[in-house]
């Protein structure tokens, strides 16, 4: 028996994509070796980078927003800081063109904080083929036992206009 | 104004998915670990292999092409080539089966600078089924020149092109 539904894209659905599936950057150190799915950062990281692939995107979607979410360690006077960056990536003649969508506003934390956090405002990024999406995570920790955080993933509205 | 269209499956339309969560195989050096979210295959690698998993397939999924971007580095007589073959893989008793979909592209051998993005050679109608896996098997050969290298952005699947 045939089923009916309504369309006006695609696969193009309002949806949540939820991306853990990180692994470290060029800068730093953090670690996805734990048994809880989170990366980890320890205390004394000096804007260490995580990169989060977006991946479950569809052509034609439209990305609303971004968060980041975990859980921050810091003590008065020792901060953590949080930065986050949604951006794109397109290939070229030998190099490889590489830009911003959308940032956090950076969180800057001396108290143990839940970090859940997203871009300060909603934006309309249409996703086209030859390019690809990832966060770009950057962590800094102040060298005391209470400084460290645990990312547990980031999470991408989409088509936030669709029913 | 309402559209509407006859659905079989629950998700199988028309679509085309991004991957750009790769790792590094078990030949030669290439990395992630860089901060543009690309893969980076410098000078003089011999067959290095690059592994993108398809997610966000469904069973039932008819799989038509597979496109790879990204940016290659070379120079006229230091040759940079890129293969890419999309496979499927199964378990077993004891080992896995691992084959090609033959939605292998064309070889990209090129000695100039040049942008990536290649389509597999012909259509292929690959139907997604239950107990499958699904990757793209990258391989990747520079010239031992500091223009020799490959940065991927990653890997777009085009499934369900019968759809509406």
């Amino acid at each position: 028996m045939g089923r009916l539904k309504e369309t006006i894209g695609y696969a193009l659905e309002k949806k949540i994509i939820t991306c853990n599936a990180g692994h470290s950057g060029i800068t730093g150190t953090n670690t996805f070796a734990t048994d809880d799915g989170t990366c980890f950062v320890d205390k004394a990281q000096t804007n260490t980078t995580i990169i989060y692939p977006v991946s479950g995107l569809h052509v034609g979607d439209k990305i609303n927003q971004f968060r980041i979410t975990g859980a921050l360690g810091a003590d008065t006077a020792k901060a953590t800081v949080v930065d986050a960056n949604l951006r794109k990536v397109t290939g070229g003649a030998g190099s490889v063109t590489d830009a911003s969508v959308a940032v956090i506003t950076q969180v800057s934390v001396v108290t143990d904080t839940a970090l859940d956090s997203e871009a300060t405002a909603e934006f309309d990024e249409v996703v086209a083929t030859d390019y690809q999406y990832y966060v770009l995570v950057k962590i800094s920790t102040y060298n005391d036992d209470a400084n460290d955080v645990s990312i547990t993933g980031v999470e991408v509205d989409v088509n936030q206009e669709r029913p | 104004m309402t559209r509407v269209k006859e659905t079989i499956g629950y998700m199988l339309e028309k679509k085309t998915i991004l991957c750009n969560d790769a790792h590094s195989g078990a030949t030669a050096t290439s990395s992630v670990a860089i901060d543009n979210g690309t893969c980076f295959i410098d000078q003089n690698q011999t067959a290095a292999t690059i592994i993108y998993p398809i997610t966000g397939l469904h069973t039932g999924d008819r799989i038509k092409r597979i496109r790879i971007v990204g940016a290659i580095g070379a120079k006229s007589g230091g040759a940079t080539t890129v293969d890419a073959d999309l496979r499927l893989v199964t378990g077993g008793a004891g080992a896995v089966t691992d084959a090609s979909c033959s939605a292998d592209i064309t070889q990209v051998d090129v000695e100039a600078d040049t942008a990536l993005d290649s389509a597999s050679a012909s259509d292929v109608d690959v139907e997604v089924a239950t107990d499958y896996q699904y990757y793209v098997l990258v391989t990747i050969t520079t010239a031992d020149n500091a223009e020799n290298d490959v940065s991927l952005t990653g890997i777009e699947v085009d499934v369900n092109e019968d759809r509406p």
